[in-house]
C-alpha cells in the first residue's frame, strides 16, 4: 500500500521533470535519412575496432582509415549536422564477428552493418559511447540471420544518443540481445523495420541503471509485410537516483495480416530514489493479429529478499544473487558461452560501480 | 542450545508476545501449540530475526547473544527456521538458488565449495528423504510449487544447511500422510544426533509421530500452560477453550 503510493508519486514528480529532460536532449537529433550518403568502401573483417568511426584496428589491414574517419567536434549539439557514413561492414559469410566501439569524442558517427542474403551472423558487440551521437544502420538480407549480442556502457557524466535502425528482408531473423550499463545520460533509439514477409525482430534486453544516470529508451517495430513476427522483452534493474523511461511500440498496418508480437518490460527499482517508467504500445489498424503486452515496475520484495537472508545470504549477497538470476533468466535463449559472456561483463560493471 | 528470558516483540508498536520465557535443551524437542493468532509465528519470526519485529529480553542461542546477529547470521551459525508460508521467487532457478546457499554456508564454515556434479548428487541424496526429485530443479524456488511442494523444498534447504536448531512453523499442513512420516524420520534422527526442534502445530498427528519432548500452549502471546504429552491429546478433545480459565 504504502508503496504503491510512493510508486505513484514518485510518477507524477518524475513526470513533471520530463519536460525539463527533454529540454535537456541536443537539438541534432532530427535525423534526415535521405540525406545519408551511400557506404564509401565496405570492410570485410572479422575482429574490429573502432573508435569516433576511425577503424584503429582489423584483421583486414587493406582499409584506407581517413576515409571512413568522419568527425564533427563542437557542433554537434548547436547544428543540424549532415550525417555522413564513417565505416561500413559487410557481412558475407556465416561466422562469428566482434566488433568494439568507442566514442568519446563530440562527433557524429554513422556505422553501416549490411548481412548479405542466407547467411548466419554472430556479432558481439562492445559500445562504449562517452558522448557524441552514433547511428546504426543494419541490413538484414533474405533468409538471413543476424544475432546481434551488445554489451553496451554509457559512462558517468556522458552525454549521448545512439539510434539502431535495422531493416530485416523476407524470412530475415534479427535478433538483438543487449545488456547494458547506464551510468550517463543516454537516448537510444531502435528501430526495427520488418520489410517483407516472414520477417522476425527481436529484442531482448538487460539494464541496469546506476547514480544520476537517464536513460530515454525507444523501441519501436514496424511490421511492414504479412506473418512478420515479433518479440520485445526488456528487464531492468534501476539503482541509486536513476531514471529508466521505456517506450516501446509496435506498429502494425495493412498488409501485416497474420504477424504477432510480444511486448515484455519488466523494471525492478533497486533503491527508493530510483524510478522506472514503461509504455509499451501497440499501434494496430488491421485485424487477423496477434500481440501481447505487459509491463511491471515494482521494488525488489523484501519477503523475497528476507527468504534468502534466513537461508544464510547476507543482503548485498542476496539482492546480487536475485539480479544475477534475472539477468541469466532473460539471457536464457543464448547459447551458454553467450550467456556467460554478457553475464559475466554486467556483473564485472555492477561491482566495479560499487568499489 | 536456546535459553528465552522475558522476551516481548512488538510491531508497529502493537505488541503481539509479552514476558515469554522457555529453555531448549539440545537433542530436544518442544512442541509449540495455541489458538490462531496466539503469536506462534511471531515468535519464529522474531526468533529468525524478520526485520520487522522490535524485541527486547534476552534469548541466548548456542552460547551466543541472539538478538545481535544479524538475520544471515543467525542461518549461518544454525538457526533454521521453516516458513509457515515460504515466498516464491520467480525467475531464480531452483537449483542455483540450493547451491548458492549451500556453498555459501560452506564458506562460513571454511570448507571449499562443491562443483556443480558433486552439489547435483548431494541434493538429490537430501532430496529422496524429503521426497522432491529433479523435475522441481529446473523450475523457479517455489514457483507454482502447491502448498506441500514448498514445504518439502524449505526441508531440503534445512538438510543442506544442516542447523543445530530448526523451528518449524507448521510444517504439517500441506504435507500429506507420506510426507509427514519423512519429516517426522528426519526429526527423529536429527534429534538423536543433539539438534534440537520447535515445532509450531496444531494438530497430533505429527507429534504421534515425533512424540516431542515438552509442550508449551500459547495464548496471546504468552506460554499459559506447559507439559508432557498429555497436554496434546487434551487440547485434541477439549480445543482451546479451557484457556480463558488457565490465564
Ligand atoms: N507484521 C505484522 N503486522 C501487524 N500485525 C501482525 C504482524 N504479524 C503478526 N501480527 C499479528 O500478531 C498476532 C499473532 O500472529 P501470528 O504470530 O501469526 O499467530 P499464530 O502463528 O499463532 O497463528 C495476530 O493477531 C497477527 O494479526
Ligand atoms: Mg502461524
Amino acid at each position: 500500500m504504502v508503496r504503491d503510493s510512493k510508486l505513484s508519486s514518485a510518477y507524477s514528480e518524475y513526470l513533471n521533470g520530463r519536460n525539463e529532460r527533454w529540454r535537456r536532449m541536443p537539438k541534432g537529433i532530427a535525423f534526415k535519412f535521405d540525406a545519408v550518403v551511400a557506404p564509401i568502401e565496405p570492410v570485410c573483417t572479422r575482429v574490429i575496432t573502432t573508435k569516433n568511426g576511425h577503424v584503429l584496428n582489423h584483421s583486414y589491414p587493406a582499409v584506407d582509415q581517413d576515409q571512413h574517419c568522419y568527425q564533427h567536434p563542437q557542433e554537434f549539439l548547436l547544428s543540424q549536422c549532415e550525417y555522413k557514413p564513417s565505416l561500413s561492414i559487410r557481412l558475407e559469410k556465416s561466422e562469428v564477428v566482434t566488433w568494439s566501439e568507442t566514442q568519446d569524442a563530440q562527433c557524429s558517427v554513422m556505422h553501416h552493418i549490411h548481412v548479405k542474403d542466407n547467411v548466419e551472423v554472430t556479432l558481439v558487440h562492445h559500445v562504449d559511447i562517452d558522448s557524441g551521437l552514433r547511428v546504426l544502420n543494419i541490413h538484414v538480407g533474405e533468409g538471413a540471420k543476424l544475432k546481434h549480442l551488445v554489451m553496451l556502457k554509457s559512462c558517468a557524466d556522458s552525454y549521448a544518443y545512439m539510434y539502431d535502425r535495422v531493416r530485416v528482408m523476407g524470412s530475415g531473423v534479427y535478433q538483438q540481445t543487449h545488456v547494458a550499463y547506464i551510468d550517463g545520460f543516454l537516448r537510444r533509439n531502435i528501430q526495427t523495420e520488418l520489410v517483407s514477409e516472414f520477417a522476425q525482430g527481436v529484442i531482448h534486453g538487460c539494464v541496469h541503471a546506476v547514480n544520476q544516470s537517464h536513460f530515454n529508451d525507444h523501441i519501436d517495430i514496424y511490421h511492414q509485410d504479412k506473418n512478420t513476427k515479433s518479440c520485445q522483452k526488456i528487464q531492468s534493474f534501476v539503482d541509486d537516483q536513476a531514471s529508466y523511461d521505456l517506450f516501446s511500440a509496435v506498429i502494425m498496418d495493412n498488409p501485416a495480416q497474420g504477424s504477432s508480437s510480444y511486448q515484455r518490460l519488466d523494471h525492478v527499482l533497486l533503491s527508493e530514489d530510483a524510478n522506472a517508467f514503461s509504455k509499451p504500445a501497440l499501434e494496430v489498424s488491421i485485424d487477423d493479429v496477434k500481440c501481447s503486452h505487459g509491463a511491471t515496475i515494482g521494488w525488489l520484495d523484501e519477503q523475497q529478499i528476507m527468504y534468502m537472508n534466513a537461508r544464510g545470504l547476507s543482503k548485498e549477497a542476496a539482492v546480487k544473487f536475485y539480479t544475477e538470476a534475472k539477468v541469466r533468466q532473460s539471457l536464457g535463449h543464448l547459447p551458454i558461452k553467450y550467456q556467460d559472456e554478457l553475464n559475466q561483463w554486467l556483473q564485472n560493471k555492477v561491482s566495479e560501480d560499487v568499489v | 542450545m536456546l535459553s528465552i528470558k522475558k522476551l516481548s516483540v512488538s510491531v508497529e508498536d502493537k505488541e503481539i508476545i509479552r514476558d515469554l520465557s522457555f529453555n531448549l535443551a539440545p537433542g530436544t524437542v518442544c512442541a509449540l501449540m495455541g489458538p490462531n493468532g496466539s503469536g506462534k509465528s511471531t515468535l519464529a519470526n522474531a526468533l529468525a530475526g524478520h526485520p520487522d519485529y522490535k524485541l527486547s529480553g534476552s534469548v541466548v542461542f548456542d552460547r551466543k547473544n541472539l538478538l545481535e546477529m544479524a538475520i544471515n547470521e543467525r542461518a549461518l551459525e544454525g538457526l533454521f527456521l521453516a516458513f509457515q508460508s515460504p515466498v516464491a521467487i520467480p525467475g531464480v532457478n531452483n537449483l542455483v538458488f540450493l547451491q548458492t546457499l549451500y556453498n555459501n554456508l560452506r564458506k562460513h564454515r571454511n570448507q571449499e565449495p562443491l562443483d556443480a556434479t558433486d552439489f547435483i548428487q548431494y541434493v538429490n541424496q537430501c532430496a529422496k528423504q524429503v521426497g522432491l526429485d529433479a523435475s522441481f530443479w529446473s523450475r523457479g524456488v517455489n514457483d507454482d510449487f502447491s502448498g506441500g511442494e514448498k514445504k518439502r523444498n524449505d526441508l531440503l534447504q534445512m538438510l543442506l544447511m544442516d542447523p543445530k536448531l530448526m523451528v518449524l512453523d507448521e510444517i504439517d499442513s500441506g504435507l500429506d500422510v507420506d510426507a509427514l512420516k519423512k519429516v517426522a524420520t528426519i526429526v527423529n534422527q536429527m534429534r538423536k544426533e543433539g539438534k534440537s526442534f520447535i515445532l509450531i502445530t496444531h494438530y497430533q498427528r505429527l507429534l504421534d509421530y515425533i512424540r516431542p519432548d515438552e509442550i508449551h500452549v500459547m495464548s496471546k502471546g504468552r506460554i499459559v500452560s506447559s507439559g508432557d504429552y498429555s497436554l496434546v491429546s487434551k487440547i485434541e478433545k477439549e480445543g482451546y477453550g479451557w484457556l480463558e480459565t488457565v490465564s
